[in-house]
């Protein structure tokens, strides 16, 4: 758990908290196992779908840093044909 | 010349992220709506998971949804990270009904099940919504 927490320094707020669901639901899976109120399956197949969670935070944050560069991108150009303009 | 020579290496460099950055898809309302329907379904029947017979179809339902946001997704170009998500987000939805229809399911399952489809649907539409209008 807290090797996981660590990682999280590295993501923004918001993939942080994203993350830290993730972690959370991982220890009430086992919770659910140890406890016998999930069987076997049910356990197998809920921390694949945390694999899966996890996949689509990774895409998720992909996504977030392309829009960032086209939001560059964006504002380059915008400067440049000003510049242009005034030239 | 020297100048020249710069900004050649610069896009050499990163060239590719930068043009795929540039050509990304953008906001689509469409896409958001279909994944804010997942999510939707999901908050709302998961009180329902202590009824099996109920659940069964709020499975059907459930994957009806996950599968047209996928379709949706699909062909539109530049869109690989949307679609990625799309896929992923059927497959944890695929498990649930898939169990509904072969055996009994527990409550707590079923509960976490419907908790992670929440989440993972979040986490999508928000990425979706920060795409470049």
């Amino acid at each position: 758990m807290n090797e996981i927490l660590n990682k999280l320094n590295g993501y923004d707020a918001k993939e942080s908290v994203e993350l830290q669901l993730i972690a959370n639901t991982v220890l009430d899976i086992t919770k659910l196992y140890e406890e016998q109120k999930i069987s076997q399956s049910e356990y197998q197949e809920l921390l694949g779908d945390i694999q899966l969670e996890s996949a689509i935070t990774s895409d998720a944050s992909a996504l977030n840093a392309k829009a960032q560069l086209k939001l560059i991108i964006d504002t380059a150009i915008t400067i440049a044909a000003t510049a242009a303009k005034a030239v | 010349m020297k100048k020249l020579l710069i900004v050649l290496l610069f896009a050499t460099l990163s060239g590719c992220a930068m043009l795929d950055a540039y050509n990304m898809a953008k906001f689509d309302s469409n896409e958001y709506q279909l994944v804010a329907k997942v999510r939707t379904i999901a908050e709302v029947t998961k009180a329902d998971c202590s009824d099996a017979s109920l659940m069964k179809g709020n499975a059907n339902t459930l994957l009806i949804a996950a599968t047209e946001f996928k379709n949706f997704t699909a062909n539109i170009i530049h869109n690989e990270e949307s679609l990625g998500m799309a896929k992923n987000l059927l497959l944890e939805v695929k498990g649930l009904q898939e169990r509904y229809k072969k055996e009994v399911v527990s409550e707590y399952y079923c509960t976490t099940k419907m908790t992670i489809i929440e989440q993972s649907a979040t986490t999508v539409q928000t990425a979706l919504g920060a795409k470049p209008r």
